[in-house]
This record gives C-alpha cells, sequence and structure tokens, in this order.
C-alpha cells in the first residue's frame, strides 16, 4: 500500500514536470504519422532498364510475345531523365517491377553508371538467339549474380507455369500477416514504450538528488526499494499511456491486449531497472548520458534483423530487444501465440528482479551520501 | 571577439571532458562505424535461408546454394522446428517426387515469391552452365544499404550535435551563469557562436569519422563537409530553444529527442517510399540533407545539385531561426 | 555616476508598474544604498542600470552610457555581485575567474589574488558544486571585481556571511571605494547601509519615500532612547523611553525612584527604526 501511495505520489509529481507531456506529444506526433503519411504498404517496386538491340520488327516480336503472355500489361509512354535530356520511353509495369525500355546502349550504361539502376541489353544474334548483357554496380552479392545469370525472358513464361504449380504450405494455422505499416509499430513500442525507461528513471533519481528530496526521504522509515519501486511504476504507466495511445487508433481492436499490458510492463520494468543500475554508478545525470546513450544505440541494432527478417545471426538474438520486438510482433497480429510472449515477459520480469535487486543494494548504500 | 567565441567553447569542452560526456559522444560515430562496416556485408549477402532435409536431394541443394543460405536438418521433424522458429526460414520438402514449400506463416512475400522463384528455376531446369547472360560491372563495392546507414548516421550525430548544446546551455541555466555573461562586453551573438562551436565540431568530426571508417573516404570532402554543416544548423537551434526553455537536463534531453522523428521520417521516405509521398517530407530539413549526402555519398552529384540540396536546408533552417530567434533572445534575458 | 529620471517598469509591459517614477543621481566616489524590504523593486532598479533588464519608460545614465542604447563596452567598467551566486559549478573556483577575465576587453585582476582577497586562496582548484553557500558568495564578490569597475553594483553583498568574513568583505567595500570606486548597494540590512553608505535611499512598493545620508535621518528622525531592565513585584520587565518625550520622562523618574534597576543604557535609533517610522514598513 505504501509503494502504491508513493506511486500516486510521484506520478503526481510527474504530471506537474514537463517531461511527461514530451512522452505523450511523441506518442501523438507517432501517432498522426502512422495515421496519416505512413501507407500501409511500401510500394518497393523494383525497376529494371532494357534496350532490346535488335532490328525493328524483332523488337516488335519480342514485346509482343511478351505482352501477348500477360506477363507485361500496362504498357505506358512516360518521361524520363537521362543524361540532362528528356526523352521518352515505354514503361510496362508488373506486379513487381517496372520494366523501363530505353532506346540505346550508350542510355542504358548512362542509367546503370550513374543512376545505379539494374540495366540490360538484350541481343538478336542472325540466328535469332538472345545474348543478355547485364549491367551491375559491383557490390552485388555472387547470389543475385548467379540469379541474375539463369533468369531470362523467354523463360519467364514456362518458369511462372512452374512456380504457379508449386504448393505453399502453412504450418501455423492462423496465419496472419501485418501490413507494412502495422509491422512497424513493435519498433515504436520498443522504443517510445519499453526502452524510455533506460533514460527516464536515471533523470527522475537524479532529479530527486539534486533537489534533496531524498534526503527527506531518508529520514522516513520506508525502505530504499519502495522509493525505487515507486519512481518504477511511473515509468511503467507512461510506457502504458504513450503505446496506448498509438496503437489503440491505428490497430483498434484486433491486438491481444492483455498480452500487450503484461509484455509492455515486464519490459519497462526491465529497462527501468537496467537505467537504474547504470545510473547507480554515476553521480550526476550528464555523466551516465553517455552511458546510457551507447546502450540505447547498442539496443537499437535488432531493429535490422527485425525489418530484413532474412538476416538473423544468432548473436543479435542475445539482444533484450531481439525479443521485444518479436514479442510486440506477436501481440499486434494477435496470433495466439500467447506462450511465447508470456514466456518472454516472464524472462523480462525475471531479469528486471536481478538487477533492481542489484541496484537496490548500490543505492542503499550510495543514495543518500 | 574571437577570443571571447574561443574562450567560452573551451569552457564547455573543459566541462564535458570533465564529465566524460563529450568521451562518450565521441566514441558515438566509432561505434556506428564499426557496427557498419560488422554487419553490411552480411546483410548484403542476404537473399533467403532455405531449410533442406539432409542427404536426400544432393543435387538441389547444391542448385539452391547458389542462390541462397541453405541449412540442412536430419529429419522433417526438426526442419519444421527451424522452420517455426521467429527468423525467416522456409523449409523446402519433397513429397512423393515433388517438392512443396513450407512456411511459418509470418514470412514477407517477398521472401516466399523468391523461394518459388529459386525451385521455379530448379525444375524449368535454367542453370548458370546453361546462361547466355554477360554481367559488366562498374567495380564498386560499397552497397547501398551501407550508404544508407552511413547516411542516416550522420544525420544521427547532427542530432547529438543539437544534445550536446542543449545541455550544455542546460548547465549555465542550473548554474544562474548567464546573467553573469551578461554583465560583460560579450555579445549574445558571440555567446550564442561560442556555444555553438562544440557542437559544430562534434558533428564534422563524426561524419568525417564515420565516412573514413566506413569505406567513403573517397567522396568529395568539400561537399559532405557543407551539407553537415548546414544539416546542424537545425539540430543546433532546437538545441539551443530546449536548453533555453527547460530547466532541466531531462526535458531538455527528451525535446531533443523529437528530432528523430523526421530524420526516420526522411530515411524511410526517400528509402521506402514511391514517389507520390515524397511531396509530404518536402518541409523536413533533414529529408533533403540526407538527399544531399546521398549524392555526395554516391559520387553522382555535382557541386551545383549539392549547393541546391544545401541551399534547401539552409532555406528551411532558416524559416525555423526567423521562428525561433526572438526566443533564443529572450531566454538570454 | 549614475542618473535615473522618471524611470518606470513593468513586467508585463502594462500599466501596472513594479517601480514608479523613481529619481535619484549617484555621485562619483559615492556608496550609495539603496534599501527596502523583498519585493520592493531593488533588484528591478539595479537590473535596469546594469542592462540586464530593458527600460520601458523614463531615463537612466551609468557611468557616462545611456542605458536605453547600452554599448557593450558599458560593461568593461561595470561590476555586479549579484545576492544568489551564479558561478559554474562544474569548474574551479580558479577556472571560473580565469574564464570570466577572458570575457572582458580590458586589464583583469590576477584571479589568485582576488581568492587571497576572500581567503578562498587554499580552495582554488576545488569545484564551485563542492563550495559552501558562502564560499560560492565570496566567489561571485571578488568575480564581480576582476574587470577593474569603476562602477560597482553590489546585491546584499554581506547577506548570509559569517561576521568575520562580512567584516573581511565590507573592509574590501570601503576600500574600494577609497581607490575611487563608485558603489551602488542593495540591502534590505540597515547595519550594512549604515556602516558603509554615504547616502541611502528607502524604496517601498516601487517608489522611493526618501534620500538622505544616514547621519541626517538621524538627526532628524532618530530620538534618544534610554532601554531600562528592572524588578517589579519579582518579575523582570524590559521597557524603553524617549529623553524628549515628557511622558516617558516621568516615567522612567519613578521607575528609577521606585524598583531595583537591573540594566539601563542609552540607545541610537537605528535606521531600521528610522526605517520603519518613515516608511510605515517593516523590512521583511
Amino acid at each position: 500500500m505504501k509503494v502504491f501511495s508513493g506511486f500516486l505520489k510521484e506520478l503526481k509529481l510527474a504530471s506537474r514536470g514537463f517531461y511527461f507531456y514530451i512522452e505523450i506529444f511523441m506518442a501523438v506526433l507517432i501517432l498522426i504519422l502512422f495515421l496519416f503519411i505512413v501507407p500501409d504498404e511500401f510500394s518497393a517496386k523494383g525497376e529494371e532498364y532494357v534496350f532490346l538491340d535488335m532490328p525493328k520488327e524483332a523488337k516488335d516480336v519480342y514485346l509482343k510475345g511478351l505482352t501477348g503472355e500477360d506477363l507485361l500489361n500496362q504498357r505506358k509512354n512516360v518521361k524520363i531523365k537521362i543524361d540532362g535530356k528528356d526523352k521518352n520511353v515505354d514503361l510496362y509495369e508488373t506486379e513487381d517491377s517496372s520494366l523501363y525500355f530505353l532506346e540505346s546502349k550508350e542510355d542504358i550504361i548512362y542509367m546503370a553508371d550513374n543512376k545505379r539502376k539494374i540495366s540490360l541489353i538484350i541481343k538478336m544474334d542472325e540466328d535469332h538467339n538472345l545474348a543478355y548483357q547485364y549491367y551491375l554496380q559491383g557490390y552485388e552479392s555472387q547470389k543475385l549474380k548467379n540469379l541474375i545469370r539463369v533468369l531470362n525472358l523467354e523463360s519467364a513464361h514456362l518458369l511462372q507455369e512452374n512456380m504457379d504449380s508449386l504448393e505453399v504450405r502453412s504450418i501455423s494455422i492462423d496465419s496472419k500477416r501485418l501490413s507494412d505499416k502495422e509491422n512497424m509499430l513493435p519498433s515504436v513500442l520498443v522504443f517510445n514504450g519499453s526502452l524510455m525507461g533506460l533514460f527516464l528513471i536515471a533523470a527522475y533519481i537524479f532529479l530527486d538528488r539534486q533537489e534533496g528530496v531524498i534526503k527527506a526521504y531518508a529520514l522516513t522509515p520506508s525502505p530504499v526499494w519502495q522509493y525505487l519501486m515507486s519512481k518504477i511504476g511511473v515509468i511503467v504507466f507512461i510506457s502504458i499511456l504513450s503505446s496506448m495511445l498509438v496503437l489503440l487508433p491505428v490497430m483498434g481492436l484486433k491486438p491481444d491486449y492483455l498480452l500487450l499490458l503484461v509484455l509492455l510492463i515486464s519490459t519497462a520494468f526491465f529497462s527501468s531497472a537496467l537505467g537504474l543500475l547504470i545510473a547507480s554508478f554515476y553521480d550526476s545525470l550528464i555523466q551516465a548520458f553517455g552511458t546510457i546513450y551507447v546502450f540505447m544505440i547498442i539496443m537499437i541494432l535488432p531493429n535490422m534483423a527485425y525489418f530484413l527478417p532474412s538476416w538473423s545471426p544468432t548473436w543479435i538474438k542475445i539482444f533484450p530487444t531481439y525479443s521485444m520486438l518479436q514479442g510486440f510482433k506477436s501481440v499486434i497480429l494477435a496470433n495466439g501465440d500467447a506462450a511465447y510472449v508470456l514466456s518472454v515477459s516472464a524472462g523480462f520480469l525475471l531479469m528486471g528482479l536481478i538487477m533492481f535487486f542489484l541496484a537496490n543494494l548500490r543505492y542503499k548504500k550510495i543514495l543518500f551520501r | 571577439m574571437f577570443k571571447k567565441i574561443w574562450t567560452i567553447f573551451l569552457r564547455d569542452l573543459k566541462v564535458n571532458i570533465k564529465d566524460f560526456l563529450s568521451l562518450y559522444i565521441l566514441l558515438i560515430p566509432f561505434l556506428f562505424a564499426i557496427g557498419i562496416n560488422l554487419f553490411t556485408p552480411s546483410i548484403n549477402d542476404t537473399t533467403v535461408n532455405l531449410a533442406f532435409i539432409k542427404e536426400e536431394n544432393n543435387q538441389l541443394v547444391t542448385y539452391m546454394e547458389q542462390f541462397a543460405k541453405v541449412e540442412e536438418f536430419d529429419n522433417l521433424e526438426t526442419l519444421k522446428e527451424r522452420v517455426e522458429r521467429r527468423d525467416s526460414m522456409i523449409g523446402i520438402v519433397p513429397e512423393e517426387g515433388q517438392y512443396y514449400i513450407m512456411i511459418e506463416g509470418n514470412e514477407s512475400d517477398m521472401d516466399i515469391e523468391y523461394s518459388k522463384m529459386l525451385l521455379g528455376l530448379y525444375e524449368t531446369g535454367l542453370n548458370i552452365e546453361d546462361s547466355k547472360t554477360e554481367i559488366i560491372e562498374f567495380g564498386r563495392t560499397i552497397p547501398p544499404i551501407k550508404k544508407t546507414l552511413v547516411n542516416t548516421s550522420v544525420l544521427f550525430i547532427s542530432i547529438l550535435a543539437g544534445m550536446l548544446i542543449s545541455l550544455n546551455i542546460v548547465e549555465e541555466k542550473v548554474d544562474n551563469t548567464i546573467s553573469a555573461i551578461n554583465l560583460t562586453p560579450t555579445s549574445h551573438n558571440s555567446f550564442l557562436l561560442g556555444k555553438s562551436i562544440i557542437g559544430i565540431i562534434f558533428a564534422i568530426f563524426g561524419g568525417l569519422a564515420l565516412v573514413y571508417i566506413t569505406g567513403f573516404g573517397a567522396v568529395d570532402i568539400g561537399k559532405i563537409l557543407i551539407i553537415i554543416s548546414v544539416s546542424t544548423i537545425i539540430s543546433i537551434l532546437v538545441g539551443f530553444i530546449q536548453g533555453l526553455i527547460n530547466d532541466d537536463i531531462m526535458t531538455a534531453a527528451a525535446s531533443i529527442k523529437l528530432l528523430f522523428l523526421p530524420l526516420i521520417a526522411a530515411v524511410l521516405a526517400v528509402e521506402i517510399l514511391s514517389e507520390k509521398w515524397q511531396r509530404f517530407l518536402y518541409w523536413n530539413p533533414f529529408y533533403w540533407a540526407y538527399k544531399g549526402n546521398d549524392l555526395v555519398l554516391n559520387k553522382s552529384g555535382s557541386w551545383g545539385q549539392v549547393l541546391i540540396y544545401a541551399g534547401i536546408v539552409l532555406f528551411l533552417s532558416g524559416i525555423v531561426y526567423v521562428f525561433l530567434a526572438p526566443k533564443i533572445r529572450k531566454g538570454l534575458e | 555616476m549614475i542618473k535615473v529620471k522618471n524611470l518606470y517598469h513593468s513586467y508585463k509591459k502594462d500599466d501596472i508598474y513594479q517601480v514608479k517614477d523613481v529619481n535619484f543621481e549617484v555621485e562619483e566616489g559615492e556608496i550609495f544604498g539603496f534599501l527596502g524590504p523583498s519585493g520592493a523593486g531593488k533588484t528591478t532598479v539595479q537590473n535596469i542600470l546594469t542592462g540586464l533588464l530593458e527600460i520601458h519608460k523614463g531615463q537612466a545614465e551609468v557611468a557616462g552610457y545611456d542605458m536605453k542604447n547600452i554599448s557593450k563596452d558599458m560593461f568593461n567598467k561595470i561590476g555586479m555581485s549579484f545576492e544568489q551566486s551564479n558561478v559554474y559549478s562544474k569548474l574551479t573556483a580558479l577556472e571560473n575567474l580565469k574564464f570570466y577575465a577572458k570575457l572582458f576587453d580590458v586589464e583583469t585582476r590576477d584571479p589568485k589574488d582576488l581568492l587571497k582577497l576572500v581567503g578562498l586562496e587554499d580552495k582554488a582548484n576545488m569545484r564551485a558544486g563542492e563550495f559552501s553557500k558562502g564560499m560560492k558568495h565570496r566567489l561571485t564578490f571578488v568575480r564581480s571585481m576582476i574587470n577593474n569597475p569603476i562602477m560597482w553594483f553590489l546585491d546584499e553583498p554581506t547577506t548570509g556571511l559569517d561576521p568575520s568574513i562580512a567584516a573581511d568583505i565590507k573592509n574590501i567595500i570601503r576600500e574600494k571605494n577609497k581607490q575611487g570606486v563608485t558603489i551602488f548597494l542593495t540591502s534590505h540590512n540597515m547595519f550594512i547601509a549604515d556602516e558603509l553608505c554615504h547616502r541611502v535611499a528607502f524604496i517601498v512598493d516601487g517608489e522611493i519615500k526618501l534620500i538622505d545620508s544616514p547621519r541626517n535621518l538621524k538627526l532628524q528622525y532618530g530620538d534618544k532612547m534610554i532601554e531600562v531592565d528592572y524588578i517589579k513585584d519579582g518579575e523582570n520587565i524590559n521597557d524603553s523611553f524617549s529623553t524628549i518625550l515628557n511622558e516617558d520622562k516621568k516615567k522612567l523618574k519613578e521607575i528609577i525612584d521606585n524598583y531595583e534597576i537591573q540594566t539601563m543604557h542609552s540607545k541610537e535609533a537605528s535606521l531600521e527604526e528610522i526605517f520603519i517610522k518613515v516608511t510605515g514598513r517593516g523590512l521583511v
């Protein structure tokens, strides 16, 4: 009960500080971005520039062949800038790429060299055999180069047929997918929710030390851990508030909010306890600042694995934020993977408790000095 | 006047060194650079991860290794377990003389399509050996993902520069020393300039360190300096205003955090959003700074183009300045 | 050295003035005391005279500079010791002074000499953040002398200091004044004003009630008083009586005749009592 009344007092104090409202404001800004600016799906259409090095008749036949097979449709005449000059070119769009047909080899080389676009020349020899000449930058991986070698337009139709006949089986019964926009939310929850405590708790503690409030507290019979816990309570509260502010309007009732709360509380508790522990080694916020920032930056790394799921080296999974991101993703998907979310939460709660215990030991010694 | 500006800068430097703050902040560009160097090769090499059952179909595995990262498993059970894990791993499973693609369900469409294409290629019988494709390369070695990361980091560092300034201003406020400075023949402008130097030096030093360590040393340093300098202005302005209106470090640092939003928005817009979304970010100085940096890192920007981008950033920062200048002036009194 | 004419100031820039129609002049070489209770407008006037506050209405001239268009050069000639010490807590005492010295265009004093002056020479390399309140105050005080000001503003220069250090500070002020420095001293402490000032101004509610020398004030307003401790019906009683009023004289005589006197001394009216008499206000 004492902890709770301590929490209420801290909350009242926090709500009188400017900081509280910055967090809310930040959440509102993010919300506005998500509601009005971030599109549901990012178009990541590949662009290729093609020059058909063949007589006009052959060209027509070739293109007709492609369009006839429905591989290319929606032909458009567009203007693009090549070497400072506007040029009219034909643009064919497929579901996932845009093919621009240019008029000369020079234009192709220009696009490849100056605009870093994938460009190719398709050449027809006298025996009507096609040869491909791709222009690449040099940094492409061998795997990609291999792929480019085997892909060619004339077997595209056959390839498509073979692909269509393939069966894709999903082992999870409920295989919901997040849109690109929704997929960004876990990242927001981790950084604006869970990790916020890392910095904030340190700031609150130093502020109290600076104002001498802590000394007054030392003269009461309440133990240190209650003081620390009431601070953490405030952080968790702000985390929940700012997370809900974004999540509710964007996702509606889709996510599993009960699980979200569990994960949010355990991760915010973990990062606040970590922040407490780090801060205990410094005399002022500015001194602690550097370390906390370095920690924050290291914590950002798993984002790369999150957004590029095929790139997930084992070592990156050790970072706490990796599990946080995956946990929040499960929550937002509401795919019933409660076991995972709960085990992640339990892990953070445990780690948080250990750090809180260590921090408590340290603060008992240093806080009232 | 220069002597005074220098004196004010040296004082900030001394205090920041005493607090180890500059040390840590100076560390950040190196940390970024090393991280970028470490990760980009493996990220660049990433296509799709495929799982197979051991021994049974060596030929297919050898074929797939040309295009994807391949892992083999003893039996269907272990393969299934692996596919079920959270990262993206797609199984290619034999069944009645055919193959099917096993996914967990959370993989991206792109990965699934890619796997389908690879298996399709195999079944269509297309081989590298038969390929009549010739590849001509320009000999560039730095992948775009690296450029993106370096560019973002350079701008990130400019924001940290603003944060550094705002922390130093808050220090003056906490100690109440601005009034003492006001009673010396030091003008407001000298004071502001003196306080800015540490941020500018940090942004330039950090930016250059990043660019060099990540292997972009061959770019036109003059151009990159121009973009770094102009993009730092906005962070410095915000640094000042936050330092002056906030009485404690916490609020100042937190308000600076708000700057990360336009930065992230700019990077996402340029890198992922299609043409029609771009104009929604024209107001954002980081958007133009990012584009300018991109040109320079690409070595494809002429002085004219770079100066246009720098000019736009300067213009937008100028508008911000017009709004903030009276507040900054007031804060100093 | 200072000329102030019809000075008004309002923090909210409206018609409610915190400082109203203030007029006074300070002669060169004078120690001028600006006295009043907290919130009377002392600091406002002082801030206007040091250029920390903009002038709204009226005229002010300091060391020959018009305060309406302050030339930065003026700050080479003035110094100010703040009531609330404001030094960089992260710099040492010496670093604080060295830094400040470099902000002036004129020759400045050796920081070490200054620290010695206020007994801080042993603490030169200690961070000001670790200083006690009094030490910080002394540091703020000597910092204001670093540019050898000819016009010196002192805001509560001895408040909160222990008596021996306060005495040192008073001596430094007298010494500087002897060298020709004009001093504008703001305080609510009448004793220091009484000791140091050639002339004092009483300010209450933003208005100057009176300007004169402490001596003249005492002659004019100060009645001689007798303070008596005596025993009446076994009780200790303390009382004071005017030596001018007949009624008081009679009472005093009666006490001397009838009771056992324990102590009795004559007392001059203090500046504080005069202030209360003139303004009808206490000093707190």
